[in-house]
């Protein structure tokens, strides 16, 4: 060795060094925790290192990790997006493995399901430590549970009302399993993206739809016609007895109008009732007697019976 | 040159001190052997010693929870045959199940794993075949229901599953030194041959959901319909009994009226009334009949003698021979 490469590696020795203990520092980021590791175990005091700048002897003696603990992480269970848009291309390959993502509802219908679920890390070592892919076992867990919860409902229930308690039921069961296995995650939730008939037989739950549709609308003409009915009869009926009060009014406007000319005449006859006789009788063989035709036949009382033989005429010219 | 050496057997000497030092993870058994031997099994992490390379060497195992899927994702299904009671013939079914497995934490359970087993491939092939036919044996007892059931008191599939879990543990717990967290059914179908006539019988059963929906919707309408006819007999007879007593009323009160005028003097009304109804039943197209001898035509026949003459003697009756119609009047007019 040459004098000026001995001092050259001589300078370089502390600068290593240095470099070496230096490496010891790290960061944790606000949306994470650390996780240090001494010779492999982690010390009480470093299960969850805050965020900031720490210290940490360097390898081998140290090992640090820093998992996120504020992100929520989210796996999809059972059909997957891809896999829906596989379907909704119809290509047959694809079609093929999304069987295995069917799930069956209690009387025995298949069912294609896509469920969200959102969790977080709340115990570091736990989740670093414990089992060896938790984000796989969540997903594993999750679908079982779904599974099992589903395959004791049935379908129309699945389909409308008993969604929410499917979801209840799954994210409550899903982490008293995680937390038996001790991953230390929390579900945060656990939604129903979507749950569908297959393809092949959507269009018979759609027209169960539609059928209820059918249903309500004829109720609903039903009831329109029946109110008009009902309204039609009702005023047919307020018709009728208007009506009737009206007769009744004019009968006895009527009546007392004739009375009161009775009662006027009456008292004119009074005055002279031989007089007034005469007067009205001739008045009305007067009125009477131009319309009718009229055959005088001199007989005298005691006279036998006269026979009077009248030709109707058989057409209206000779009257 | 020496300063070479010197070198040389420092960094040899560092290299065989590191080699006496091994360090257990967290995540991680330990088995320390003596060429070939096991001589100490750490299930503790730390920093371990023991004799340089080549004399101990250090077999590491996880001991962390893992997730075996069985059969494999994207691997051939399994089926498997669920007995019927009924029937007897039992429905096929296609299950994956995954299986939560850890090596015991035991110096014992660590030591066994590495004699029988060696290797986590191994392991796994060994623990589906257990798997596979514990859950084989158990659906084979079960029926259907037991798994897929609307009722709750048929379903046991938990109980199913627990016991599965626990024939597994059974089997591999003491053998080979693994311990079963967890066995679960996580995916549940029909082999496809099959999903033909389930597919027939969902779409039957829609049908007849849709049928009965539509008929009941008709029921319902028919019914809303006949109901509204009935009320509305009801509102028109009811009217037309409230429009007949107003009506009656009006005719009561009428006729009291016409008989409190009339009644003041019935004779003269008696007179009137008839030579008016002469006015109106006499009409076109009727033919009298008039005696001569009628007061009508006296003062014709006879004419004026005296002045006693000119009284006309009006009887008391002066229908009969005034005038006989010998046609029935055209209408008849109720007297008003």
């Amino acid at each position: 060795m040459t004098r000026p490469v001995r001092v050259w590696v001589l300078r370089l020795v502390p600068l290593v060094l240095i470099a070496y203990a230096c490496s010891g520092f790290y960061f944790v980021n606000p949306d994470s925790r650390g996780v240090v590791r001494w010779f492999g175990r982690v010390p009480q005091a470093f299960r969850r290192v805050p965020p900031g700048l720490h210290y940490a002897l360097p390898w081998p003696f140290c090992r640090v990790d820093r998992p996120t603990t504020t992100e929520v992480r989210r796996v999809y269970v059972g059909l997957a997006p891809k896999e829906r848009a596989a379907i909704a291309q119809s290509d047959p390959d694809a079609i093929r493995r999304t069987l295995a993502s069917d799930m069956l509802t209690g009387d025995t219908n298949i069912l294609k399901t896509t469920m969200v679920v959102q969790y977080q890390v709340v115990e570091p070592v736990d989740y670093l430590f414990r089992t060896e892919r938790p984000d796989a076992l969540v997903r594993a867990t999750v679908q079982a549970v779904l599974i099992e919860t589903l395959a004791g409902m049935p379908v129309d229930q699945a389909l409308t009302g008993g969604k929410t308690s499917l979801q209840n039921e799954t994210l409550k069961r899903s982490q008293q399993r995680l937390d038996r296995y001790g991953c230390g995650v929390q579900l945060v939730s656990a939604s129903i993206e979507t749950i569908d008939p297959p393809r092949a037989i959507m269009d018979a739950f759609q027209d169960v739809v539609s059928a209820k549709k059918d249903g309500e609308s004829a109720v609903d003409r039903a009831v329109a016609e029946s109110s008009r009915i009902l309204s039609g009869a009702r005023g047919d009926a307020s018709k009728k007895t208007e009506s009737a009060e009206a007769y009744k009014q004019t009968r006895i406007a009527r009546a007392r109008g004739e009375a009161d000319r009775f009662l006027s005449v009456l008292k004119e006859y009074h005055r002279d009732p031989a007089v007034y006789r005469v007067r009205l009788w001739l008045q009305t063989l007067e009125a009477v007697l131009p319309n009718v035709r009229t055959l005088i036949v001199d007989h005298k009382p005691g006279d036998p019976p006269t026979h009077i033989r009248i030709v109707e005429p058989s057409t209206r010219g000779q009257l | 040159m020496t300063k070479l050496v010197i070198g040389a057997i420092v960094v040899a000497i560092g290299v065989v001190a590191a080699s006496c030092l091994y360090v257990v993870d967290q995540t991680e058994y330990a088995i320390q052997m003596r060429f070939g031997k096991p001589i100490r099994s750490c299930i503790e992490p730390g920093l371990y010693s023991k004799a340089p390379w080549p004399i101990d060497t250090v077999v590491r195992f996880d001991n962390r929870l893992m997730v075996l899927e069985n059969p494999a994702p994207g691997g051939p299904d399994r089926e498997y045959l669920t007995e019927d009671v009924q029937s007897g013939i039992g429905k096929n079914v296609v299950v994956t199940t995954y299986t939560c497995w850890r090596i015991k934490r035991q110096p014992e359970a660590v030591l066994r794993f590495l004699e029988t087993m060696g290797d986590r491939a191994s392991a796994e092939a060994r623990l589906g075949d257990v798997v596979n036919s514990e859950l084989g044996v158990a659906l084979g007892r079960n029926d259907f229901s037991v798994l897929v059931s609307t009722d709750a008191k048929q379903r046991h599939w938990s109980n199913l599953v627990d016991e599965v879990r626990q024939k597994c543990a059974d089997r591999v717990e003491k053998a080979y030194g693994i311990e079963i967290a967890d066995v679960q059914i996580e995916r549940l179908n029909f082999p496809e041959q099959n999903r033909r006539n389930v597919f027939d019988r969902m779409r039957a059963e829609r049908q007849t959901i849709a049928a009965q929906y539509r008929s009941e919707g008709d029921e319902k309408a028919t019914t809303i319909r006949a109901q509204a006819n009935r009320q509305r007999d009801e509102i028109v007879a009811k009217a037309v009994e409230s429009a007949e007593r107003i009506r009656g009323e009006g005719d009561a009160e009428a006729a009291r009226i016409y008989a409190d005028a009339y009644s003041k003097d019935p004779k003269f009304y008696e007179f009137q009334r008839t030579l008016e109804a002469y006015e109106k039943t006499l009409t076109q197209g009727t033919v009298a009949i008039l005696s001569g001898n009628s007061e009508l035509l006296k003062l014709l026949n006879q004419g004026v003698a005296s002045e006693q003459d000119i009284d006309v003697p009006l009887t008391k009756d002066i229908q009969p021979d005034a005038a006989a119609p010998i046609t029935p009047p055209a209408s008849k007019e109720p007297p008003s």
